[in-house]
């Protein structure tokens, strides 16, 4: 069972890295784009996963560090050095900081009261890049260079850019799917059914839960930080809770707590986006919350539970390790 | 439990597929779609307007797009021409999305830009290192006629400079030597008011207080008060408002009692345009703003624009943002003329526009330096007549980029002198 | 009354000035009270996180709007459109969200929040992305002296139509019989359907009412301010903060909540311009390190 949904996934994989090659010839840049786009997303929404699906807790500010991401990259390769690492680095330091700091605060609370404390860090986040025009305020910052590997060979071009973040997105699955089946991630999900239990076996469930937001702090960290390679722009707009709603919709849309659903969800959202917008040039938004709304009303657990009663069902328990019937929400 | 609820559904899958079937026809067209928009011959002129249709500053964004079409409609590229439009909603990095959008799927010639200035900013640090054309109408950004200058972005319209340093003089002459500044707290805001209080303070005025506020602010009340506050009473009120923030600003300047105690107001970046003026009401009769143009003018060229205005669009009103539409048409047919209509030539299209001098309902409008253009600059009074907004103009001269003046433009020498 | 010159250029703290302010966060505060009341009631009383919410202020707001232009009477507005966006709101309730009772949480998230993007989207393509306002008649304009500070008269009149209205509806919570019955449903809707009531018809209810209320802000907001098919964001932001600051559910929550939140708008605006935006924040993220569940939590 596995064997096939390792093979399935390789298979995957080699389709996506032959996809730039294609551009220009079969098909234009701008797929590239919207894929790599689907990339960035992917890692933020895997670590979003981790924290709401796995442990559930859903974070209502994952802008942040998102946003954190991108700003402190941006300043970096702006001001300082150009090295891509640095920016990383110092990016998941930071989200690292806040991350702990969140954590700490929110260990107190669960569910809504959750979402809530989320909800006002990213809003002050917002609230202080909007203001602060040291870092560019409402305007952002612009004319960021490209960031480089090793020095001499920047990620410039988008195909460069494209297989750096392919790269991350698979180390970024791969660290959390050990994750997710090892037995800190079984505790996690003990964590979601029932705290009370999970404390009277003899763990800590308030540090458990540190570790799991500090991780997805910093799957959402690189992701905002290859964010900036690709798009060489910061506003304030990536710390919104708009944007924390559109990761939560991608998550939900593909069925939270499998990993993959997430991932498939964020690659509907965001294709679907564009060929809404295509189709329907100033409706694209109505169609696209109608569907969602139809989504919810016939299919609450999502793409994963749609797909979950034919043979693409199959496959998708498989690639994510779980048996049909627990995928889904609680 | 909630396996309870998901067998229960087994009975609808007729409801699941429709939306698998949606979805997977979704899908399906995406992944299919760049396969049939791939490269083909372009004879055709493919021009992208990426612009406000959403937003703050969302009056503008579909009457620069008629008033585009208007003068294609009228020129020889009328059966040549294909437009792709695309909403910026005012946000800088969906400016940024979709102008990639139109260049890369739409394979456009080339971009008229959207009207806020960090919008223009963001596509012109984007696009300039792509060599691709950017052609900007509004987003007035003087940093893109300064340091940020490119040899492919082009400011056709006006900038914070062309449009708050001339109003310093005239304040000085019209009002008084005491101004309050405000704006919108972000770079066409401040550049506007940062250009006017140089210019003014050296021709002897003072500024008494100053303030600028979140763009988007919906209350002002609590600003208003620092104006009545003020150390010393200013003679007027400077400063850039724009779209709902200027809708909310001037009716909550005259709900509290500002403009009755003889504050006046005025704004810039012609912001007090006649699509805005229903919106404030009475309100804003009596106050001033900056702009490049005027509706109703009286030249040949602005009565063959409104004739056809009217008849294209008999709906909509005559106004600032339909004429700066068409007069940027004006311009890209001419340099469309100078390449031969072949809009793929990306760099004959640039050294064209870097020269370009045309005549519109503006004027004679030409490119200055640094890719900004020359143009006329009003000072313009609103009034009521027979119960219609007018707008009463006061002419201040043509005015251009200048070369080497501080603010870092030095760094730029399109067409400046070594 | 002394006149203190405060350090920042321009600025002069004085009895008026705060007087001023007071009365400007009165105003703001009101207005974000009617938004933020019919919010935290059907969150904490349904259970249901309404993102659709600030799209139902926005919706009576052009409304509002568009009766004010057709018949030229406010009076129609603030009448019909609150009546219209109860319709609607009712017709959300029945169709839509009584579908998701007893689920989780993150489902209604997932709805509203379609529901709000066709909201806004529709608001584009019926009026349009320019900015408009509800115009005012005219015995609503000009202001009164009020100890020196100008107070227009449709704010006052504003501030007093929603004091009525909170008073209303702190009486009909705290005394009335279905007030009970709706704060005993938030408690445990079973024990209360046990007593042979139908809780579902009063979510009901409570999403018409509170739909309502959200119509008169829109259409409050529309003739104080101007109107653009983005607004129903902001209102949102408002209408979570307020519940993050008052508690969730409670009805003395949400008002006091809005009532912090306008001055500290107010007051940040003028002691602070360039960090007015943060003034808000910086009382939220205090109130959830100090007490996480709100000011005013009714569970």
């Amino acid at each position: 069972m596995a064997g096939r949904g390792k093979i399935a996934g390789l298979v995957v994989l080699v389709l996506l890295a032959l996809l730039p090659l294609g551009s220009g010839y079969l098909f234009s840049d701008f797929y590239v784009a919207l894929v790599l786009r689907i990339f960035i997303f992917g890692i933020l929404i895997l670590g979003f996963d981790l924290l709401a699906g796995y442990t559930g807790l859903m974070s209502f500010g994952h802008a942040m560090f998102f946003g954190t991401g991108a700003y402190v990259a941006a300043l970096v390769w702006k001001y300082l050095t150009a090295s891509v690492w640095a920016g990383i680095f110092l990016g998941l330091g930071l989200n690292t900081a806040f991350g702990y700091l969140l954590a700490l605060l929110c260990v107190r609370t669960r569910t809504i009261y959750f979402v809530f404390l989320t909800f006002a860090f990213s809003q002050f986040f917002y609230v202080a890049a909007d203001s602060c025009r040291a870092i560019g305020g409402t305007d952002g910052l612009s004319g960021i260079p490209a960031p480089t590997i090793a020095p001499g060979i920047a990620l410039e071009s988008r195909a460069a850019i494209y297989y750096f973040t392919l790269a991350c997105l698979v180390l970024a699955y791969v660290a959390a799917r050990r994750i997710v089946g090892s037995h800190f991630g079984r505790v996690l999900v003990a964590i979601r059914q029932n705290e009370e239990r999970v404390r009277f076996l003899g763990y800590n469930p308030s540090v458990l839960i540190r570790r799991v937001f500090l991780i997805s702090a910093l799957f959402g960290s690189v992701a905002g930080t290859l964010m900036v390679s690709f798009q060489p722009f910061v506003s304030p707009t990536y710390y919104h809770w708009s944007m924390s709603g559109s990761f939560m919709i991608m998550a939900l849309l593909g069925g939270m707590g499998t990993l993959v659903g997430p991932l498939a969800g964020t690659a509907i959202v965001i294709v679907l986006g564009d060929v809404l917008s295509t189709w329907f040039k100033d409706a694209w938004m109505l169609c696209l919350g109608v569907l969602y709304i139809l989504c919810v009303l016939y299919s609450p657990g999502g793409i994963a539970q749609i797909a979950r009663n034919k043979t693409v069902a199959g496959l998708v328990s498989r690639l994510s390790g779980r048996a049909p019937e627990r995928l889904g929400r609680r | 439990m909630e396996n309870d609820a998901f067998r229960k559904k087994d009975n609808r899958l007729t409801r699941r597929d429709f939306i698998r079937a949606v979805g997977v026809g979704a899908l399906a067209t995406g992944v299919s779609g760049p396969f049939f928009t791939a490269k083909a011959d372009q004879p055709e002129i493919r021009l992208g307007h990426v612009t406000n249709l959403s937003g703050v500053f969302a009056e503008g964004g579909a009457l620069l797009d008629k008033g585009l079409r208007l003068a294609f409609s009228m020129s020889h590229y009328r059966d040549s021409v294909k437009f792709f439009v695309e909403d910026s909603q005012t946000k800088a990095d969906v400016a940024v999305q979709k102008a990639l959008k139109l260049y890369e799927k739409d394979n456009v010639h080339l971009l008229v830009g959207p009207i806020g200035g960090h919008e223009s900013a963001a596509l012109s640090a984007v696009l300039a290192p792509k060599k691709k054309l950017l052609v900007e109408i509004f987003g007035a950004n003087s940093y893109l006629v300064g340091k940020d200058c490119s040899p492919y972005t082009f400011m056709l319209g006006h900038t914070t400079y062309n449009l708050s340093v001339p109003m310093a003089p005239w304040f000085l002459k019209t009002l008084g030597n005491k101004v309050f500044l405000v704006g919108a707290d972000y770079t066409t805001g401040r550049d506007a008011a940062r250009f006017f209080k140089e210019a003014f303070e050296k021709i002897g005025g003072k500024v008494v207080g100053e303030f600028y506020s979140p763009l988007g602010t919906s209350e002002y009340a609590p600003y208003l008060s620092q104006i009545r506050n003020a150390k010393e009473k200013p003679n007027g009120v400077f400063g850039f408002y724009g779209g709902s923030d200027c809708v909310a600003f001037v009716r909550q300047f005259e709900e509290f009692g500002l403009k009755k105690e003889g504050f006046v107001y005025i704004d810039t970046m012609i912001a007090l345009n006649m699509t805005l003026l229903p919106a404030m009401g009475d309100a804003v009769v009596g106050f001033y703003d900056c702009a490049t143009t005027v509706p109703y003018i009286d030249n040949p060229a602005d009565k063959v624009f409104m004739a056809a205005w009217q008849k294209a669009y008999p709906n909509n009103i005559i106004d600032e943002f339909g004429m700066l539409g068409y007069d940027a048409g004006l311009c890209l047919i001419k340099a469309l003329d100078a390449v031969r209509g072949d809009a793929s030539n990306t760099n004959g299209l640039a050294s064209a526009l870097h020269t370009i001098e045309y005549e519109s309902p503006r004027g004679k409008v030409k490119m200055g330096v640094n890719n900004g253009t020359v143009v006329p600059v009003y000072a313009r009074k609103v009034v009521k007549r027979d119960g219609k907004f007018r707008h009463d103009a006061t002419f201040l001269g043509y005015h251009g980029t200048p070369c080497g003046a501080p603010y870092e433009w030095g760094a730029c020498k399109l067409g400046c002198p070594a | 009354m002394g006149r203190l010159q405060a350090g920042l250029p321009g600025v002069t703290v004085s009895f008026a000035g705060v007087l001023a302010n007071i009365l400007y966060g009165l105003t703001i505060g009101s207005a974000y009270t009617l938004i933020a009341v019919g919010f935290s009631i059907i969150f904490g009383m349904v259970g249901v996180l309404n993102f659709a919410h600030g799209g139902l202020v926005m919706l009576g707001a052009y409304l509002g709007f568009s009766i004010m232009a057709l018949t030229g009477n406010f009076w129609l507005s603030l009448a019909l459109a609150p009546v219209g966006i109860a319709a609607l709101g009712g017709i959300v309730e029945r169709l839509l969200i009584r579908r998701l009772y007893g689920r989780d949480i993150e489902l209604t998230l997932f709805l509203t929040f379609g529901l709000s993007m066709v909201f806004s989207n529709a608001v584009l393509l019926i009026w349009g992305g320019s900015s408009c306002s509800i115009q005012l008649p005219s015995y609503f304009k000009g202001f009164i002296d009020l100890f020196g500070v100008y107070y227009p008269k449709f704010r006052l009149f504003v501030l007093f139509f929603i004091c009525l209205i909170v008073a209303v509806l702190w009486l009909f919570f705290a005394r009335s019989r279905w007030g009970s019955v709706i704060r005993a449903g938030m408690f445990d809707i079973e024990t209360v359907q046990a007593f042979g009531i139908d809780i579902y018809g009063v979510f009901t209810i409570l999403f018409v009412v509170c739909s309502g209320l959200a119509a008169v802000a829109g259409v409050f907001v529309g003739a104080m301010r101007s109107l653009s098919p983005v607004m129903d964001l902001d209102f949102m932001t408002v209408a979570l903060s307020v519940v993050v600051i008052g508690g969730m559910g409670s009805f003395k929550g949400a008002l006091i909540g809005s009532l912090m939140l306008g001055f500290a708008e107010a007051f940040g605006a003028q002691v602070t311009p360039g960090l007015a935006k943060f003034s808000t924040w910086v009382v939220m993220v205090a109130v959830i390190l100090i007490r996480p569940k709100g000011l005013f939590p009714e569970r």
